[in-house]
């Protein structure tokens, strides 16, 4: 008797051990997003290029789902269980690039290629694009109201007087101002970003209209105050939304504009001879610089002194810095009717644009014995005019935000700075503004990619989070491409 | 309901031990008194004698005298006796009936039954004959081999106490390592462990290690942990070396080789023996005084105490208390870019073998031309490491303990519990450099046997004590100062920029480390450390902080609680069919993991545990009048996560004119996943070690997310040849980026797919045996075999690289990530080869023996075959060739005898989470002589090892082992 009551004791522990043994794995962490604070189906967007998703040089469906509102919008569709967040969606593979585009042949999308084995950059090759097809969809649901090229300005003008392929395929009356339209929305959170193309438009051609005196063409910092004003007034007049505004990025340290070298890289782009043939080609005009300065009529004062052109075989970059039209310079004639023309050669943190490139591998002639025409160059004075022109708009938004408790400024602009001095890390990966890899810019070297529109949808998420209560989990940046570059050859 | 359950397990599992115990001794009384009553009367027996040799007439030391009970039992150590002294002479004294039969066992002679008749017997003198063979025409005598091994169907070597008492080391674990196809993972100077037939490691899974039957595995170790908590070498009575797979009989973790130790059994051996140890290491001759030494030193003391109360009681204690100074990992050659021999002063990419926290790097453009200028190209920049030296402490130590308390329940029945402790501080190298510090192990064992059957429960506790992870503790004291990316990035800015505040010019590498390792830092809103230097107040002080910080992320203790439970049982059947013999078993094992979330993903409220079972039966008989042995054996194990298997098995014997041995067996075997395999989720500072359970991987999205580290070593190569394209192709160069752009199809193959990374499954193995013993004359002995083992699910360390992007998708961003660790991360999963694995090789073992000569030699040659496509990195680690020669004489002149060894290995390369290397070919020779003191009861021996012959090391990253000299004091009346 006395066994049997240990032998059930065995066998009850045995059973129970085994009983036992039912080990659950833990759930994973829930990273579900929290938008209740606020109600995100009255949640727009407007914007120009920068929001719009544009990237690689045009406007196409994969960029299109990486623009920033649309990262934003998928958290909000997926909380919401339902596509309360929609776009103008182009439908097109590779997009319209204006750029690269003629009447009969369209291009698209750039990519990065190294054209040849000893290329130091790759080039931007256009891809064949595709006209944007008119968006016959029904725009109920659509919150996203960024289009490619929309300036300040433009908001308010009448649509029909508007001449931007991605503005007129849409079905909007254009008997009205897109502001007007949008202001009957019951809007209770709008990401607004303007101003961007206000800059980049002209930026893009070099200044070559402009100089540093002289801002005729370009929208005054009072008439973009008087235009944000306006917008945000007419937003407020039904509702009164939270404006979460993004301010400028600082442009001209895109790769577009600062990535090209100014000078000619000897053993890479020339030939020590071939310097030697640029020297003596501009001996004559040196001769007659010389004349001016110094000689002729007892020389001119030193501000008004024109510069030599200086090629120098075993002289050092500065002295294969490649040459350009600046119409800038002071006007000067030799006493015999000479005129000096008014070239002189790129110094240190000027910007040739990347626009120029193809120009550029085409012959060395570009840049040596034709000068560059200003459309290609940022002068010190131009990028001293494009950087003040920033700073006073970004002052406006920021005045503009201190005055009005419901609008919230998004700093982009120190953020891209940010990265530019490598001070940003996304997962242990050092973010750059460079034509490298892990930039946050895109084939065309002024609008961002998909892993920078990740940086500015985290800086949006944050706001959010810090102004409106909501619970919001950043995105990994380091889920997104980055910039993708190719060789042209095996 | 069910954690309260868990909670009390232990204590319900040893209370079903101790319950057990106590009931089969409650049950005794009345079985004992009914087999006195049933039977004639017992009375005190008493029998004194001496064996002698027949041919010589020389006493035989170490022969078992018992009563004999159970010629087929499967747990020989049951019966009432004892063992014979050194000179032969014996003492028994039992209260038996009369009248009773000896039986009279030793390796080398005839078994021999004696008859005695009365209560008295003295001055018995029983003469045994060497081991004899009855040829046709031959007459073979030898007392090299027994009749058994012979005939075994299986590859066995053995080892008596004789050769226990000749070994020629320090330790005398080591003589296991002379044994045919054995390696040895030496470790840290009380730490080594074993393997046979390849996939030699610091931790084993496929090689079980037995100690009366019990698992000596540390449980949330998942493998042997070797010397640490086996018997004293006073208390061992044999052990049995089963080379090759034995999965068939003891379960899936003998998949490769299983060691059985026997202890001595208090009952027959009693009294208390003595062994004192003193070594010294790393010798070094003169300095300051013309005759002064220095070395490291370490001693060694053992005792053992067995008394028997009265017929039916019996207990034993043991100890050990080992403490000296380790072996020390310093081997600084550069693993990481560059030379070898580059050092940390010439070479940013430095990264040493035993140096840790340079593990990991960032490509930066600090590359210099032929003539030192910087000319931008990518290094793989490392940060200043610390030396092992520095972190650890060599001071190592060894107690155990035992106690068994043995019960005769009636003649023919013992019950038996014994614990057994271990502490220890030691260093192991397996996934990382461990210091076990104040580890302790505990195991509890209860044990029943009735004439064939026996039924035992065991449980192993370990305590991780203050152990840590060396790798981390660098790791983290580094980031203590400076986290990793803000190190990196103050390197790169001062090395490109330069820092004029400090006169720092850029391109200046040797100053940019300088001031990444100060309290600067050009990160804004960031405090910095300075490096903490060795042998400063702050370091210390840091590294008692990490040490004893448990969580990886801010220190390095590690915290292992874990246990197993086992039961099993098992029944001889002699008689069950005639002919034939069969013997049947079960066992059921329980783990339970403890480890705070260090090791395993047991964090609070995530309790681990894991369950498997099994059973198995076997079968023997000769046929063809006695010619042709056949063994048969079939097992059938189910792991809580995995599918149930069967492991069948025969093995063939065949003697051809009784002199020739021939055998044959296959056997189709599997291993479950351990513990470690299934569960695991460790980071090692490299990398990520993770079990291969689905429900550990998943969580890390591999399938798309990550890709070989074989795709990107071939990658690498490819960018590194266009890059430097031969002269005689004359191609110009790639530029590094049109390199990386060219060969990313190499990382896009190597992206982990649907097909790769499959669910963990149990590794299946077809071994195939065949084999030849003979003995040319009773004095020479030799045995031959070839083995192939094919292994299917072979289970290994894929070696992945995630990178923060997708290379599915961004191949081209993530192509820069997965060469930089601050952009990727590195994890070793365990998983299933996709192709089959392949060892084979061949062994030989011949022995002499004359008098008190003896010489050995043994040889074994073996590869591994298996497809370079397959990122499973199987981790061979097995010398190519292994040759043990060994030669003496145990009574050279009266009292003295010696005994030398020669152990060769070829070179091979090591794979192993810890590091990868190539261990170079290696040989040393080891030697003793002993004079026994008859009037003192003693022996004494002194040696040396290694004796001679540079550091070498045989484990890859372990430490460097010289030579000892030895000297060994043994006290035991009984044997000398």
């Amino acid at each position: 008797m006395k066994m049997n009551h240990n032998f059930q004791f065995l066998l009850t522990a045995f059973f129970l051990t085994l009983a036992g043994c039912s080990y659950q794995f833990p759930e994973v962490d829930d990273k579900t997003d929290n938008f209740e604070k606020a109600d995100f189906i009255r949640f727009y967007v407007l914007g120009g290029t920068f929001s719009s998703g544009y990237m690689d040089g045009a406007l196409y469906s994969d960029g299109q789902k990486y623009a920033f509102p649309a990262l934003i919008g998928k958290k909000i569709n997926d909380y919401y269980s339902e596509e309360v967040y929609r776009q103008f969606l182009v439908e097109s593979d590779n997009g319209f690039n204006i750029f690269e585009s003629s009447i009969d042949n369209p291009g698209g999308k750039y990519r990065l290629k190294y054209l040849k084995k000893d290329d130091i950059l790759p080039a931007r090759v256009p891809v064949n694009g595709e006209i944007p097809e008119g968006w016959d969809d029904d725009l109920n649901g659509v919150k996203d109201f960024s289009i490619p090229g929309l300036t300040a300005s433009l908001l308010q003008k009448n649509n029909r007087l508007l001449d931007n392929p991605y503005f007129t395929r849409l079905p909007l009356d254009d008997t009205r101002a897109l502001i007007d339209i949008l202001a009957e929305q019951q809007i209770e959170i709008l990401v607004l970003s303007l101003g961007f193309d206000d800059i980049l438009l002209p930026a893009m051609n070099g200044l070559n209209t402009i100089n540093s005196n002289d801002d005729k063409g370009w929208l005054s910092t009072d008439n973009f105050k008087s235009e944000i004003n306006h917008i945000i007034n007419s937003l407020s007049e039904v509702s009164m939304p939270h404006i979460f505004l993004l301010n400028i990025p600082n442009l001209v340290h895109s790769p577009y504009f600062s990535t090209l070298d100014i000078h000619f890289n000897l053993g890479v782009d020339v030939n020590p001879s071939q310097v030697a043939g640029f020297a003596q080609f501009y001996s004559e005009f040196n001769d007659n610089v010389f004349r001016y300065n110094f000689t002729e009529n007892g020389g001119v004062a030193a501000e008004l002194r024109r510069p030599i052109i200086d090629f120098d075989v075993v002289g050092g970059d500065q002295f294969r810095a490649k040459v350009i039209v600046d119409e800038t310079l002071p006007d000067a004639i030799l006493n015999d009717g000479t005129k000096i023309p008014k070239i002189r050669q790129l110094t240190e943190g000027e910007y040739l644009l990347y626009s120029a490139d193809e120009k550029n591998r085409e012959s060395a002639d570009f840049g040596s014995v034709i000068p560059i025409e200003d459309g290609y160059v940022l002068t010190k004075a131009q990028i001293d005019f494009i950087e003040n022109k920033i700073q006073e708009f970004n002052s406006v938004l920021e005045q503009t935000a201190q005055e009005r408790l419901n609008i919230h400024i998004i700093d982009t602009f120190q953020k891209i700075n940010e990265i530019r001095h490598e001070q940003y890390t996304a997962e242990g990966v050092v973010l750059n503004t460079r034509f490298e890899r892990y930039s946050i810019y895109s084939a065309d070297g002024y609008t961002l990619n998909p892993t920078g529109q990740a940086v500015v949808a985290n800086l949006i998420i944050d706001s959010l989070n810090e102004k409106l209560g909501t619970s919001i989990h950043r995105i990994d940046v380091s889920e997104f491409p980055a910039l993708n570059i190719e060789n042209s050859f095996n | 309901m069910f954690f309260t359950f868990l909670i009390h397990l232990e204590a319900s599992f040893i209370l079903i031990g101790l319950s057990l115990f106590f009931l089969l001794i409650g049950i005794s009384e009345n079985r004992f008194e009914n087999e006195r009553n049933n039977k004639v009367k017992s009375e005190p027996v008493s029998i004194s004698g001496r064996i002698v040799d027949h041919t010589t007439g020389q006493g035989i030391p170490f022969v078992t005298i018992r009563i004999e009970q159970n010629k087929l039992s499967i747990r020989p150590e049951n019966p009432v006796g004892v063992v014979s002294g050194s000179a032969g002479e014996f003492e028994l004294k039992v209260e038996s009936s009369l009248p009773l039969t000896l039986d009279i066992n030793h390796i080398s002679y005839q078994k021999k039954f004696i008859q005695i008749e009365d209560s008295v017997v003295t001055n018995l003198v029983i003469e045994l004959v060497p081991s004899v063979m009855q040829g046709q025409e031959l007459v073979v005598v030898s007392s090299l081999v027994e009749r058994e091994q012979l005939e075994s169907t299986i590859t066995v070597e053995r080892i008596s106490p004789a050769q226990i008492q000749q070994v020629a080391s320090f330790d005398t674990f080591d003589l296991i390592s002379t044994l045919r196809g054995v390696d040895i993972a030496t470790q840290s100077m009380n730490l080594q462990t074993i393997s046979t037939r390849g996939f030699n490691t610091g931790a084993n899974a496929r090689f079980l290690q037995l100690t009366d039957g019990v698992d000596s595995q540390a449980p949330g170790l998942g493998f042997p942990i070797g010397n640490l908590l086996g018997p004293s070498e006073l208390d061992i009575a044999s052990i049995e070396l089963m080379v090759g797979p034995a999965s068939a009989r003891y379960g899936s973790s003998a998949m490769s080789g299983v060691l059985q130790t026997e202890t001595r059994d208090p009952f027959m051996d009693r009294g208390f023996s003595a062994n004192l140890k003193g070594g010294v290491h790393g010798l070094k001759l003169g300095g300051a005084e013309p005759l002064a030494a220095r070395g490291d030193g370490m001693y060694d003391f053992s005792g053992r105490f067995a008394h028997v109360f009265n017929e039916r009681l019996a207990i034993k204690l043991t100890g050990t208390w080992i403490e000296g100074t380790d072996w020390r990992a310093n081997n600084y050659d550069n693993i990481g870019w560059g030379d070898f021999w580059m050092q940390r002063d010439t070479n940013p990419g430095y990264n040493g073998v035993n140096v840790y926290g340079d593990e990991n790097f960032v490509y930066l453009p600090v590359g210099l031309d032929k003539n030192d200028n910087p000319d931008g190209s990518l290094v793989p920049v490392t940060r200043t490491g610390y030396r092992e030296e520095d972190l650890v402490n060599y001071d190592i130590a060894t107690r155990k303990a035992s106690a068994a308390l043995h019960y005769r329940l009636s003649e023919t029945a013992t019950a038996a519990v014994e614990g057994r402790y271990g502490y220890t501080n030691t260093l192991y190298t397996a996934d990382s450099r461990i210091r076990l510090q104040d580890f302790e192990i505990f195991q509890l064992n209860t044990e029943l046997n009735i004439n064939e059957f026996y039924m035992r429960a065991y449980t192993t506790r370990q305590y991780s004590g203050s152990s840590y992870d060396v790798f981390y503790l660098a790791n983290n004291l580094l980031n203590e100062a400076k986290t990793d990316s803000d190190w990196f990035r103050d390197y790169r800015m001062v090395y490109s920029h330069g820092y004029s505040l400090l006169n720092i010019p850029a391109g200046d590498a040797r100053r940019a480390r300088q001031f990444a390792d100060s309290a600067f830092t050009l990160i804004h809103n960031r405090q910095a450390h300075a490096r903490f230097e060795p042998d400063t107040p702050e370091f210390e002080e840091k590294l008692t902080i990490l040490k004893s910080t448990h969580d990886f992320n801010t220190g390095a203790g590690i915290r292992d609680h874990s246990q197993l439970y086992n039961i099993d049982s098992g029944i001889s059947l002699p008689d069950l069919v005639d002919g034939i013999h069969m013997e049947t078993g079960i066992n059921f094992r329980f783990y339970d993991l403890d480890s705070g979330g260090t090791i395993f993903p047991d964090t609070t409220g995530n309790h681990i545990t894991n369950y498997q079972f099994g059973g198995f039966v076997s079968s023997e008989m000769s046929l063809a009048q006695e010619s042709l042995n056949l063994n048969l054996s079939l097992r059938f194990d189910k792991n809580e996560n995995f599918r149930g298997s069967l492991s069948p098995q025969v093995g063939i014997g065949y003697i051809l004119n009784d002199e020739h041995f021939f055998r044959f067996s296959y056997q189709y075997g599997f291993r479950y996943p351990t513990v470690r395999e299934q569960f695991m989720n460790q980071n090692i500072g490299n990398a990520r070690i993770l079990g291969g359970l689905r429900q550990i991987t998943d969580q890390y999205n591999f399938h798309y997310n990550s890709i070989t580290e074989q795709a990107l070593s071939r990658y690498n190569d490819a960018i590194v040849r266009d890059m430097n394209p031969n002269p005689l192709i004359h191609s110009s160069p790639y530029t590094i980026e049109q390199a990386e752009i060219r060969n990313l199809h190499i990382l896009e193959d190597g992206i982990i797919g649907d097909q790769d990374l499959t669910p963990l499954r149990p590794e299946k193995n077809h071994a195939l045996e065949v084999g030849y013993r003979h003995l040319f004359t009773p004095l020479l002995y030799l045995d031959l075999n070839y083995y192939v083992n094919f292994y299917n699910d072979f289970i290994g360390l894929v070696r992945l690289v995630k990178p923060r992007t997708s290379p599915v998708l961004d191949l081209y961003t993530a192509s820069g990530q997965v060469n930089n660790s601050t952009e990727s991360d590195r994890f070793y999963v365990n998983s299933n080869a996709s192709e089959r694995v392949t060892i084979h090789g061949i062994s030989f073992d011949a022995k002499y023996q004359s008098g008190g000569f003896f010489a050995g030699v043994n040889g074994t040659y073996t590869r591994l075959l298996s497809s370079p496509d397959d990122p499973i990195i199987p981790g061979f680690n097995t010398p190519p060739f292994k040759l043990n020669f060994e030669w003496g004489n145990r009574e050279i002149a009266e009292y003295v005898g010696f005994k030398m060894v020669y152990r060769l290995r070829t070179g091979h390369f090591w794979e192993s989470p810890f590091l990868d290397g190539k261990i170079d070919t290696y040989g040393h020779f080891d030697f003793q002589v002993n004079v026994r003191i008859p009037k003192l009861g003693s022996m004494v021996k002194a040696g040396f090892t290694n004796m001679g012959v540079n550091n070498y090391y045989n484990v890859y990253g372990g430490p460097q082992i010289g030579s000892i000299i030895f000297a060994t004091f043994t006290y035991n009346p009984k044997l000398f």
